[in-house]
């Protein structure tokens, strides 16, 4: 499993949004979306996808991986 | 795109106090007296109640809503028990089959693997919630 960073934190905060009413929204735990921002789980492309929808950011902008060797 | 949170999309709510029952695991050592006095060796699968402790993990969790975080930290606990149980239980089976070879008492035998595969389900059951709780717990 490849390492990321993530930068959903700078997104949701420009959204105006708890990290509360984000997980609410795309149907986790504040734990869960927590752990995201701190780049500790690595979501499914679902949560992903409804992630990005709900900040109006493309997935890639939103997750960004390190050491991305196909791209090499 | 909220999801539907149905009552069935949370972990159990029950009462942590539910642990102290793993004492009843003490119940095992009536099976020294059931031994000498019946040849009964079934009480030694009381053994296997000590699992109960692992309400008192069990119960931190309650009512929390099962995500695919949640989900994915179940699995990874259940398989870090299953893996410790299964090698000590398969160490306890080589112990004994290679301590056959050189005692004539089969009881004594049959005696340690019951309580040896008794206290190993106990402690899959209750690594599987402790090692739960730590996954959720991390920061």
């Amino acid at each position: 499993m490849g390492e990321f960073r993530c930068e959903l934190k700078k997104y949701r905060i420009l959204m105006n949004m708890t990290q509360e009413q984000l997980a609410a929204k795309v149907g986790v735990r504040r734990e869960t979306i927590m752990r995201l921002e701190k780049a500790q789980y690595n979501p499914s492309l679902k949560l992903a996808i409804d992630i990005s929808r709900v900040v109006s950011v493309p997935v890639e902008e939103i997750f960004i991986f390190l050491n991305n060797d196909i791209l090499s | 795109m909220k999801r539907e949170m149905n009552k069935s999309n949370y972990t159990k709510k029950f009462n942590p106090k539910l642990g102290w029952l793993g004492f009843c695991g003490l119940l095992g050592f009536t099976g020294l007296w059931s031994y000498s006095r019946y040849n009964m060796i079934f009480p030694f699968c009381f053994f296997a109640f000590f699992g109960f402790f692992a309400f008192f993990f069990e119960g931190k969790m309650q009512n929390v809503l099962k995500d695919e975080m949640y989900i994915e930290n179940e699995t990874k606990s259940q398989l870090k028990a299953y893996k410790v149980g299964f090698i000590i239980s398969g160490i306890m089976v080589f112990i004994c089959t290679q301590s056959y070879l050189y005692m004539n008492n089969n009881d004594i035998l049959l005696i340690i693997l019951v309580i040896a595969i008794s206290v190993d389900m106990a402690l899959v059951i209750i690594l599987n919630k402790f090692f739960l709780y730590k996954f959720e717990k991390i920061e």
